[in-house]
């Protein structure tokens, strides 16, 4: 297979335990470096196919490989080391009792030493403008300011694929702005989850559209975003 | 129920120290082996102390609080439940002062352990007749077991004067009669959840209930006051007359305790706070018969 | 129903003020000492303050600890706040005893009137010291300091976990609770609030289980592990301070 598939997604179908349809009948080839929005409406499966091209879902239908990784339990750490992924729910995301530790968690597991990882996450906190909120509890923070670590976790990371669910949902225009700004400046292989269609030419050039069905409807490059029709099927507008 | 620092004698609190971690490092042992979800254990220890802020109105204008140990170990099974009342106990001690430190492994012990394996296996013994009897007598005996270890142990301390035949009784009777809140409660939660998201319960850990599992539960049921006998038995008061010595007073009686009627009178004291217990288990066995009627 | 919520809410506000001061500690002596240390210590005063019946021994360990207090900054007012209602509950259940057995003067036992004051003291004592800890510590630095103490990480972890998640847990069962008690009309009697609560709790407890594997989920994508970084322990002038202190005062303790 060739090198510069980053995500190659065959047959993808995912059920949830009480028995309803997550997504199904996924078929996608990512190419490294390529900038992805993922858009469709509440339901229509959007954070299950995130989980699935991230390696967290393991669909119970065909495959997922990661550069080449196929997702399974033998394989997890390569894909791991890869891929970094936000949650819409940073109160979901952010689990440690301090913003330092938050930025310091995955680090640790990877065995960084303590120098160079404190290093890095300082620099990314300057970076992202959460330095001063280092030694606060996670829960005393804004809505923005929690979306601004979560990314802030992950980026330090320099993953080569960044997966980003709904990552301007609930937070004010300035705090939406340097979101936004930090995004565009990523150079990996970009995924975004949004609704808001106004954001996606901002960082993707390649639209896959859910359906009701959750299925995906379209997949294709930008101009479906002005198909007032097909959005409205779809039920986004 | 939370024991302060003070209460408990030192080395009352060592062995309840002791026999907790024996517990808890048993408890962590199961969960690695059987890869339990950490996550969960420790977002649903957050959800019990959640609900146990809440303050339920009873009657008489006062108001009750739930403590969840027998609720925990169904939900998680006794090892994951009493790992996640551990962890609800220490921060309650270590933020807000709820207990105490040295009282740490006491408090532990009745809430974290007896509360959460008498509530798990009433449960297991009995869900087989009916779901919510078998969870309202599971929080119901949970707590007020945990109440009278809770008595047996500042009963046995020479610190706290009164005697373990005063305070076994008074814990129990006065958690007997709160437990009914916990125990419907708790059924009410059990219930909720077991028709709709069955799931969840089934993952709780599956533990054999045998006849090892009856036979420590009716051990643990009339160990309580026998504690009590023992320790009179072998003149464990002496330490409290050497204190009243050090005072310049003289110790009294024991059996002059707060509430002596808790105890049939002119009955050996065993017996008496046995025959009050048994009175006390039937009268609710008979209303949680009752409510689970009401239930249905 | 309204009963249930609101008393729960005050109960709740004066419990989540403890919580939340801790992140606006004043500078101090014991704000600076190393919290492996500071809990050493003061589990070494508390033991001593409480091993004994001699008036003067406690008494030596409650001054102490108002010295610390005094040089860590902590307003008095503040410490009383926090301690006179376990002074209380402590005191009336001993103080029945000081009318039992040989009465000295009229209806007074006056043995066991010391003894309640005496043990009441103790336990004074004791929560004054437990009180100089929290109002200096921020939680996840005793967290961290359990670490170093080789105290299993899983359990450090889950403690960390349930510290993280209680506030945003018991908002989400008061808005459950509230959206109940929003759509119910008539008037509810106790057992009807205890089963309605009951099966508000229920859903509840779906809900954290639900946000527990979503939690773990975030687990997984970040490192699946729990693996964490130990501070290096320094020994500087402060936590020779401390040392000092605590030595001192229990050389005192042990002679008087």
């Amino acid at each position: 297979m060739k090198t510069d598939v980053a995500i190659e997604a065959k047959d993808v179908e995912y059920i949830y335990p009480d028995g309803t349809v997550g997504i199904s009948d996924v078929n996608l080839k990512i190419l490294e470096k390529e900038r992805i929005a993922i858009t469709g409406a509440n339901g229509s499966g959007k954070t299950t196919l995130l989980l699935l091209l991230s390696g967290l879902l393991k669909p119970h239908k065909g495959y997922v490989k990661v550069f080449g990784y196929e997702v399974n339990r033998k394989n997890t750490e390569q894909i791991r080391r890869s891929v970094g992924i936000v949650f819409q729910d940073p109160d979901d995301f952010l689990f440690n009792p301090t913003v330092r530790e938050e930025l310091l968690y995955t680090p640790a597991q990877l065995d960084m030493p303590y120098e160079e990882a404190i290093e890095v996450a300082e620099k990314y906190a300057k970076i992202f403008g959460i330095d001063k909120l280092l030694d606060k509890p996670p829960l005393r923070l804004s809505g923005g300011e929690k979306k601004k670590v979560a990314l802030a976790a992950v980026m330090m990371l320099k993953p080569k694929i960044l997966i980003l669910d709904e990552p301007t949902a609930n937070i004010d225009g300035k705090t939406r702005k340097r979101i936004v700004e930090m995004i565009e400046k990523f150079d990996g292989t970009l995924i975004i989850a949004t609704h808001e269609l106004d954001l996606i030419p901002k960082f993707a050039n390649r639209v896959i559209l859910l359906g009701m069905d959750r299925k995906m409807a379209v997949n294709g490059d930008l101009s479906i975003l002005d198909d007032k029709k097909l959005l409205e099927e779809v039920g986004i507008v | 129920m939370h024991i302060p620092d003070g209460f408990i004698d030192l080395d009352v609190a060592a062995i309840f120290y002791v026999l907790t971690l024996a517990v808890l490092g048993y408890s962590l042992y199961k969960v690695r082996k059987e890869d339990v979800n950490l996550s969960l254990l420790g977002i649903v220890a957050a959800g019990i102390f959640a609900a146990q802020m809440l303050n339920w109105p009873i009657p008489g204008g006062t108001s009750a609080h739930l403590v969840a140990g027998a609720l925990a170990g169904i939900l998680l099974g006794p090892y994951a439940g009493s790992l996640a009342m551990a962890s609800v106990l220490t921060i309650q001690c270590l933020i807000f002062a709820d207990g105490g430190v040295t009282a740490l492994g006491a408090n532990i012990w009745n809430m974290g352990v007896v509360d959460v394996f008498v509530g798990y296996y009433i449960y297991k013994v009995l869900k087989g007749k009916n779901e919510y009897l078998a969870s309202f007598i599971g929080g119901w005996l949970g707590i007020t077991m945990a109440a009278m270890f809770a008595g047996v142990e500042v009963g046995l301390s020479s610190s706290f004067k009164y005697g373990i035949t005063t305070t076994v009784p008074v814990m129990g009777l006065w958690h007997g009669i709160l437990g009914i809140v916990e125990g419907i409660i708790t059924a009410a939660v059990v219930g909720y959840i077991h028709t709709t998201r069955p799931d969840i319960m089934e993952r709780a850990g599956e533990v054999k209930v045998g006849k090892i599992t009856w036979a420590v539960l009716g051990l643990l049921i009339l160990l309580s006051p026998l504690f009590a006998y023992a320790a009179e038995a072998v003149g464990y008061s002496e330490p409290l007359e050497n204190v009243a010595e050090m005072l310049g007073a003289e110790e009294h009686t024991i059996y002059e305790g707060l509430l002596p009627d808790y105890t049939v009178p002119g009955m050996d004291p065993y017996i008496g706070t046995l025959i009050s217990g048994i009175v006390g288990v039937g009268i609710v066995l008979l209303l949680g018969v009752g409510i689970s009627r009401v239930h249905k | 129903m309204t009963d249930l919520i609101e008393k729960s809410i005050k109960e709740a506000s004066s419990y989540f003020q403890n919580f939340f001061s801790q992140e606006y500690f004043r500078e101090g002596f014991l704000q600076k000492v190393d919290v492996r240390i500071k809990l050493i210590g003061i589990f070494i005063l508390l033991l001593a303050s409480i091993s004994t019946f001699d008036f003067s021994k406690t008494f030596t360990i409650f001054f102490s600890a108002l010295v610390l207090a005094k040089l860590s900054n902590i307003r008095i007012k503040l410490l009383l706040s926090r301690i006179w209602l376990f002074t209380l509950f402590a005191f009336i259940i001993v103080i029945p005893r000081a009318f039992m057995g040989v009465k000295d003067f009229y209806f007074l036992n006056f043995g066991e009137f010391v003894y309640a004051i005496i043990f009441t003291f103790r336990v004074v004592t004791a929560i004054t010291l437990l009180q100089l800890l929290i109002l200096t510590t921020p939680f996840n630095q005793i967290l961290a300091a359990f670490k170093s103490f080789k105290i299993p990480q899983q359990f450090v972890f889950i403690l960390g976990l349930t510290y993280r998640y209680i506030h945003l847990m018991f908002s989400e069962l008061l808005r459950i609770l509230v959206a109940r008690e929003s759509r119910r009309i008539k008037k509810t009697g106790f057992v009807e609030v205890w089963r309605f609560g009951g099966k508000s709790l229920g859903s509840f407890f779906i809900r954290t289980f639900e946000k527990g594997e979503k939690v773990q989920l975030a687990m997984n994508a970040r490192g699946n592990d729990i693996k964490s970084y130990i501070k290096p322990f320094s020994f500087t002038q402060s936590e020779m301070l401390f040392t000092i202190f605590v030595l001192f005062a229990l050389t005192w303790w042990i002679m008087i």
